[in-house]
C-alpha cells in the first residue's frame, strides 16, 4: 500500500553534468604471482587519472569479481565520491563484455576505455578533446600513439586523406619505446626503425594527430558502439575480442583511428618501475585542467561516402597496401 | 613493465549464459517519513524475487545513491552471491536513465525492469515467458495486468488482433482492485466497471494474454530496445518519461504490449502488508523450490503495422474507443 507521496516527485529534474566518461574494467582475482603488485599499479592508475581529468568527466569502474583487498580499495574511492559509478559483478564476465555493456549504457558523447595499468600524464584529456574538435571524423583517439600500427584498422583515415598525410619528427624515440618494453615486445619497431624517428601524421587547424593507435587506452565516440556486435564474446581477455568489439567497429563505421601527437599515457604492465613513480610525483603537482568544451561536444562526422564500399573490402585495403608496398602512394613513409 | 603472463589468458572462455536479466533501480535517500518502511519493502521485493526465478536469471540492482543502511543491505546480497551485479552510482541518476543504460548493455534476450516495491508471486516468470513464446510479436509483457489501460500503447496489439480480441472474466474483482488500492486510487474502475468483470484478451496455442499493461514491472524483449530513444531523460522518477522512452517506442515499432492472464506481481507501495509475508514464507519452503526451466523465444515484429504513421493509428484507435466500436467488435464468450 502507498501512504503519502514520494518526495522525489517534487524535484524531478536532473542536470547533465558530464560529457566525458572513463570506463575502467578491473580484474585482479588475487594478489599472488602475476598479480602480486597489482594493487599498487591500480592505485597509481586511478590516482594519476583523478589528477588529470576535468570536472565534467565521470569515471565508471567495473569490478569483475576482484579479491577482497581490491574491492575494499574501490569501495573507498567510491565512498569518497571520486568514482561516479562502481559496477560490481559477482562473477568474472571477461573484459570486453562488461566494458561494451557499460559503454552502450553511457549517455556521455565521449567514452574513454582504459586498462587498469595505465599512467595518465597531465594534459592528456585536453589533447584528446582538442583532436576531436579539430577532427570530428575521429572515432577513436588514443593518448598513446603507436605509429607502427599505422595499418591497423585505419583504412578510413588513409582513404579519406590521400596526399594529406605528412611525415615528421613528433615523438621521442625513448618515449615511443616505452610501450614495446612494457608489453615485452622489444622487436616491435625492428622492421620499421624509421618510424621511431619520423611519424606519419595529419594536421588540421594546427592540431596534429598520428596515424596508428593501440586500444589499451583510447577515447571513443559513443556512436562507434552502434557498429559493434550485439552478441557477447564470452571471452575473458584478448583472443580477438578487442579487435571485434573495439577496433573493427571504428573502421566499419567509417571513423578515424588516430593517436595524439604527444605520448600522454603510458602502459605500466604488472610491475611498477622507478620512472613511473617519478612521473607520478610530477602528476600530483600538476594543475587540474579545465573542461575543454564549454558547451556541447561537436557532433561526430562519419565518412559516409566510404560506407558504399563493403566494410570487409575496405578493411583489407591497408593490408594490401602493406603487402604490395604501395603505401607511399598514400603518403605513408616507413 | 610486464613480467610473466596474465594467467587469465590461459583459461579464456566463459560458460555462464543467462537468458533473462532483471533490473531493479533503488533510490531510498533516507529511512524517514515516506521511506520509513522502505528497507523492509526492498527486502520483501528482493526475497520474493529470489525464490521465484529460474536458474538462467541474472539480477542487476542499481543503487542510485541510497542511504548507507540500504547500500549495506545491497552489498550483503552481492557478497552472499544472491544477486549478480550491483551498480553503485555516486549520485542519483534518475530511474529511467539508470535502467535503460543497463537494459542497453545487457546481452540477455529478455530483460525485466521492476520497481523496488514489487512483490513477485510464484510462476510470474513462467507466465511471462510463455506469453513471449506463444506471441513472438510481443515486445513487453507484465505479470501485473491492469485491464483499465487496455488501450494504452497497444495500437499494434489491437490492429493486429482486431477480430480476435475476446472478452471474458479471467481475474477476480478483488485481485484486480489490489493495484488501484496500492497506488491510492481506489476509484480507478468506477467509470468502466465492465472491465472488472470482463477483460479483453487474446489467445493463441492455449496461452491467453490480457490487454492492459502498466510499467512498474515489465519484461521487455531485447530486440525491441534498439527502438528506444538514445538520449538521456534527466528525470529522477519514471513518470511520463516511461511513455516516451519505453511504452510508445515498443508500440510504434510494431510490437505487442500484453499482460499475463493471472495477477502474478503486486505493487507494495511504501507499506508492506501481512499476507505478503505469509506468501513469501510459503514460497521459500524447500518443497516449493523446483521452478519451470527458461522458455526461449525469438521476437518478430509486425512491420506492416509499424509502417502506418503512429498519429494516424492513434487517431483511429481513439475514435474506435470513443464510439465503442472496438468493444462492439470483440467476441463475447
Amino acid at each position: 500500500m502507498r501512504i503519502g507521496s514520494n518526495p522525489t516527485k517534487e524535484n524531478n529534474k536532473l542536470d547533465a553534468k558530464y560529457y566525458h566518461r572513463i570506463i575502467m574494467p578491473v580484474y585482479v582475482p588475487n594478489l599472488e604471482g602475476y598479480f602480486s603488485r597489482s594493487l599498487e599499479i591500480l592505485r597509481i592508475a586511478l590516482d594519476s587519472l583523478l589528477h588529470t581529468i576535468h570536472d565534467r568527466t565521470a569515471i565508471t569502474v567495473i569490478d569483475n569479481a576482484c579479491c577482497e583487498e581490491v574491492r575494499v580499495l574501490l569501495g573507498e574511492y567510491h565512498a569518497k565520491g571520486l568514482i561516479d559509478q562502481l559496477i560490481v559483478n559477482k562473477d568474472n564476465n571477461g573484459k570486453i563484455d562488461p566494458l561494451l555493456s557499460a559503454a552502450r549504457g553511457t549517455y556521455e558523447p565521449l567514452i574513454t576505455i582504459t586498462d587498469n595499468d595505465v599512467l595518465f600524464l597531465p594534459g592528456w584529456i585536453t589533447e584528446v578533446e582538442k583532436s576531436i574538435e579539430a577532427f570530428p571524423e575521429i572515432g577513436l583517439v588514443s593518448p598513446c600513439p603507436v605509429p607502427v600500427m599505422w595499418h591497423y584498422y585505419t583504412s578510413t583515415v588513409l582513404l579519406s586523406n590521400i596526399l594529406r598525410i605528412k611525415s615528421g619528427a613528433l615523438l621521442h624515440k625513448e618515449e615511443l619505446m616505452n610501450f614495446p618494453i612494457s608489453v615485452g615486445r622489444l622487436d616491435m619497431y625492428n622492421k620499421r626503425p624509421n618510424l621511431l624517428e619520423k611519424q606519419n601524421y595529419l594536421e588540421r587547424k594546427g592540431v596534429k594527430v598520428v596515424v596508428g593507435a593501440g586500444h589499451f587506452v583510447a577515447t571513443m565516440r559513443r556512436e562507434v558502439f552502434d557498429y559493434a556486435p550485439r552478441i557477447p564474446s564470452l571471452k575473458k581477455i584478448v583472443g580477438g575480442s578487442e579487435r571485434n568489439y573495439i577496433d573493427i567497429p571504428v573502421d566499419r563505421g567509417c571513423f578515424f583511428r588516430v593517436g595524439t601527437s604527444k605520448i600522454l599515457a603510458h602502459h605500466m604492465g604488472n610491475i611498477p618501475e622507478q620512472w613511473m613513480l617519478d612521473e607520478f610525483e610530477k602528476i600530483k603537482k600538476a594543475e587540474t585542467p579545465a573542461a575543454y568544451f564549454t558547451d556541447t561536444v561537436p557532433a561526430a562526422r562519419r565518412k559516409w561516402m566510404l560506407a558504399w564500399i563493403p566494410s570487409k573490402v575496405r578493411m583489407k585495403f591497408t593490408h594490401v597496401l602493406l603487402k604490395a608496398k604501395l603505401h607511399s602512394l598514400f603518403g605513408i613513409r616507413l | 613493465m610486464r613480467l610473466g603472463n596474465n594467467p587469465t589468458k590461459e583459461d579464456n572462455s566463459l560458460s555462464v549464459v543467462f537468458t533473462h536479466r532483471i533490473v531493479i533501480p533503488v533510490y531510498i535517500p533516507s529511512l524517514e517519513d515516506y521511506f520509513k518502511e522502505a528497507a523492509a519493502v526492498l527486502e520483501l521485493c528482493i526475497e520474493s524475487l529470489l525464490c521465484t526465478v529460474h536458474t538462467q536469471t541474472a539480477i542487476t540492482i542499481i543503487n542510485n545513491n541510497s542511504c548507507s543502511e540500504v547500500s549495506e543491505l545491497l552489498r550483503q546480497y552481492l557478497a552472499q552471491g544472491k544477486i549478480h551485479q550491483l551498480i553503485e552510482n555516486a549520485e542519483n541518476k534518475g530511474k529511467i536513465d539508470a535502467v535503460l543504460s543497463v537494459v542497453r548493455g545487457s546481452y540477455e534476450p529478455l530483460v525485466t525492469i521492476a520497481d523496488a516495491d514489487v512483490f513477485f508471486e510464484r510462476g510470474w516468470m513462467e507466465g511471462v515467458e510463455k506469453v513471449m513464446a506463444a506471441f513472438p510479436e510481443t515486445g513487453l509483457v507484465t505479470p501485473c495486468p491492469v485491464p483499465k489501460i487496455w488501450n494504452y500503447a497497444t495500437h499494434t496489439t489491437i490492429i493486429a488482433n482486431f477480430f480476435r480480441i475476446k472478452r471474458e472474466r479471467l481475474i477476480s474483482k478483488e485481485r484486480l482492485l489490489m493495484f488501484p488500492k496500492s497506488i491510492g486510487e481506489p476509484n480507478m474502475y468506477v467509470e468502466t466497471p465492465y472491465l472488472l468483470t470482463q477483460q479483453f484478451y487474446i489467445e493463441r496455442n492455449g496461452v491467453r494474454a490480457v490487454l492492459g499493461a502498466g510499467h512498474f514491472v515489465a519484461t521487455i524483449r531485447k530486440q525491441a530496445v534498439k527502438f528506444f530513444p538514445s538520449h538521456a531523460a534527466l528525470l529522477k522518477l519514471g513518470g511520463k518519461s516511461m511513455r516516451t522512452f519505453i511504452d510508445y517506442p515498443i508500440d510504434k515499432a510494431g510490437y505487442f504490449r500484453l499482460a499475463t492472464d493471472k495477477l502474478l506481481a503486486h505493487h507494495i507501495g511504501n507499506m508492506p502488508e501481512k499476507w505478503m509475508y505469509s506468501m513469501l514464507e510459503k514460497n521459500q519452503r524447500p518443497e516449493n523450490s523446483p521452478l519451470a526451466p527458461a522458455i526461449k523465444s525469438r521476437g518478430k515484429r509486425k512491420r506492416w503495422i509499424a509502417a502506418i504513421p503512429y498519429q494516424f493509428r492513434d487517431f483511429m484507435i481513439s475514435i474506435g474507443v470513443k464510439f465503442g466500436l472496438i468493444q462492439l467488435f470483440t467476441i463475447k464468450k
